[in-house]
């Protein structure tokens, strides 16, 4: 007899449903599964004939052929567990296929029949939400992602039997509990904060400027300074993440793989930290199955990168695009997907190979050549520094600095500046498409970045002082109007161009002292 | 084997019976024993219950030394029941029936029953 049951399977974020046909047949014993399978989907009939053996029900050997439809998609993953084995069931006439098709089935199974946790829920859910089903089944581990996905009905039942005894009438589930966004989000979930860093006054400026205005920073400075835990306090003074923005990121986490599953929603910005030896794949994703990389992964969060000049040159080069456009497409032949790999680029290095040039310890002087300072200063190319409109200098801080500074500020008063920053550009740009003022364009920084006669002089006397480069005026025009918006004044004055103008002319091999 | 193949293909013989008796008092009828089709495979006994045909393939040793008799039963010994399987159900015209593989193994002369032993194709 031949039973169908609905089932879902991810092709990168979007979702395609999958129809799994069941047939069995009289004749001698085999079990079959045909539709493109992979090597995971293939081993799911040893999972299901000892799930469905050990939950009680009859394994009788029949002649079975078990299609996945549409056939020319290649199938991937452990999901097809459970549809398989109730399409089997019911083919069997073991379960009545009355209710079957009402509803999506995914879940992996175990050899005792209980459902286990699969990858990519949320991002499964959303798009079959699109295509207009309603209700799921789905493992009770994967209960919490669904939770936030209104106007869909899922139920999660721990192991095949109780799903079978659902199904056919037996017995009642309770669907999922739709949660708030809002009860999720994070109070206070980093264990850093701004008032632990001592000192380092400007580069704390520096860090409200990027974060309000999405700009880039590159932090240079001697070893043990602080670069590290100032690049970990930067999620703690981004805004909270909107609803949208959080189910963005958590459907790459979901697919990844990376989800706490009793939470099941991102609600901390991610905070991306490939150590140097990434390999070029692991950053902007790839391999044969197309998977995701860490630009992803710190989409609408932040991508560390520390220690910058000492990452692969081609690994680094790679960054240009996806900084440039927030996507990335990974082209593999068997297919194409697209990211979101909107995220802030913070990086790192010493300003040397020996890492004390520029220090205030006179007995930890520099000891590099120039032409040393010069080629290391060079393994971050041209457009990619270009790309990063804060630069800023880390020092190490003095012994009274450290120890005995009042209490800084903490980062949650920092925030709200920051928030209030950013309420300023959404206003500016409600009609524009953009958010921030790093991703205005030539024609908006006409119109918005409008100087006077001062600053005007200002911009001038720089350009020819520091030989800027027409792009570099751009970019201090943007990080301007940021330190504009934080003021909160309507038009640019010359303090801000000369705040912008201090912050991109200190990039590193630039010796101006 | 120090005692001689002779002997052991005798005990194989009797213990083809023994297998077949066994079946008989679990309920299923022998319909067959020992059919051979040469190049294609051999089956040692058939027998039905309802509508089920069972095939079972006989195993046994005299003693350990070759390793667990049950491992005897290899994927192409598997391939050839199955092909000598689809050849008996076409030759009787059986097409009704499920069909199920069973293997009985002698250790020291104590039979084990393993129902559903194996499938035509599971890709082993």
């Amino acid at each position: 007899m031949l039973a169908t049951v609905r089932s879902y399977a991810l092709d990168g974020l979007n979702g395609y449903p999958v129809d799994i046909e069941v047939d069995t047949q009289k004749g001698v014993a085999s079990f079959e599964v045909v539709g493109l399978p992979s090597a995971t989907v293939k081993e799911a009939r040893n999972r299901v004939r000892s799930a469905i053996k050990n939950s009680y029900f009859d394994f009788t050997p029949k002649r079975t052929t078990v299609n996945l439809a549409p056939a020319d998609m290649k199938k991937e993953g452990s999901a097809f567990d459970f549809p398989i084995a109730v399409a089997f069931l019911a083919s069997t006439e073991q379960i009545s296929d009355e209710k079957l098709g009402e509803y999506v089935l995914l879940g992996e199974l175990s050899l005792d029949g209980s459902l286990r946790r699969i990858n990519g829920v949320m991002p499964i859910l959303i798009s079959a939400l699109q295509k207009g089903y309603r209700k799921f089944m789905i493992p009770s581990a994967n209960a919490a992602e669904a939770s936030y996905i209104h106007g869909i009905e899922v139920y999660a039942p721990d192991n095949l039997a109780d799903a079978c005894a659902f199904l056919g009438g037996l017995k009642e589930l309770v669907p999922v509990k739709h949660r708030l966004y809002s009860s999720a989000r994070a109070v206070n979930k980093y264990d850093v904060d701004l008032r632990y860093v001592k000192g380092q006054t400007l580069a704390k400026r520096a860090l409200e400027i990027a974060v309000s205005g999405g700009h880039n920073l590159l932090m240079c400075g001697t070893a043990g300074a602080g670069k590290t835990l100032l690049a970990k306090c930067i999620p703690t003074i981004m805004p909270d993440m909107t609803f949208e923005e959080a189910i963005e990121t958590t459907k790459i986490h979901s697919v990844a793989g990376i989800l706490d599953p009793d939470e099941g929603m991102v609600t901390v910005r991610p905070f991306r930290s490939p150590h140097n030896t990434a390999s070029l794949m692991s950053l902007v994703g790839g391999g044969s199955k197309s998977v995701c990389g860490e630009v992803s992964l710190a989409h609408n969060g932040v991508l560390f990168l520390d220690e910058m000049p000492e990452y692969n040159k081609k690994t680094l080069e790679t960054l240009r695009q996806p900084i440039e456009d927030g996507v990335v497409t990974v082209t593999r032949v068997a297919r194409s997907i697209e990211y979101p790999a909107r995220f802030m680029l913070v990086a790192s290095m010493n300003p040397c190979p020996c890492g004390n040039y520029g220090s205030r310890d006179k007995n930890k002087q520099c000891t590099c050549t120039y032409a040393e300072r010069k080629r290391y200063a060079g393994r971050i190319s041209g457009p990619l520094l270009d790309r990063i409109d804060l630069y800023v200098t880390v020092d190490g801080v003095e012994y009274d600095e450290l120890r005995s500074a009042p209490a800084a500020e903490c980062s949650a008063e920092v925030k709200v500046r920051v928030e209030r920053a950013r309420a300023v550009q959404r206003e500016r740009f409600a009609f524009d498409g953009i958010h921030v003022n790093a991703e205005m364009n030539n024609r908006l920084i006409e119109k918005y970045c409008v100087l006077d006669e001062a600053s005007e002089k200002l911009l001038a006397a720089a350009f020819k002082r520091y030989s800027l480069s027409a792009r570099s005026v751009t970019r201090i025009l943007k990080v301007a109007r940021t330190v504009a918006d934080i003021a909160g004044r309507e038009n640019i004055s010359a303090n801000d161009i000369a705040e912008a103008v201090q912050f991109k002319t200190r990039e590193p091999g630039n010796e101006i002292d | 084997m120090s005692k001689g193949d002779s002997y052991s293909a005798a005990e194989g013989v009797l213990a083809e019976y023994r297998a077949g008796v066994l079946m008989e008092s679990e309920g299923y009828t022998v319909i067959a024993r020992n059919v051979n089709y040469p190049r294609i495979g051999e089956l040692d006994v058939v027998c039905v219950r309802g509508k089920l045909l069972v095939i079972v393939e006989v195993k046994y040793r005299a003693t350990d030394e070759f390793g667990d008799p049950s491992e005897a039963v290899t994927p192409s010994k598997i391939k050839k029941i199955c092909r000598a399987a689809e050849k008996f159900i076409e030759e009787n015209s059986l097409y009704d029936y499920d069909v199920r593989f069973d293997v009985i193994i002698f250790r020291d002369g104590i039979p084990d029953h393993i129902e559903d032993a194996f499938y035509g194709s599971w890709g082993v």
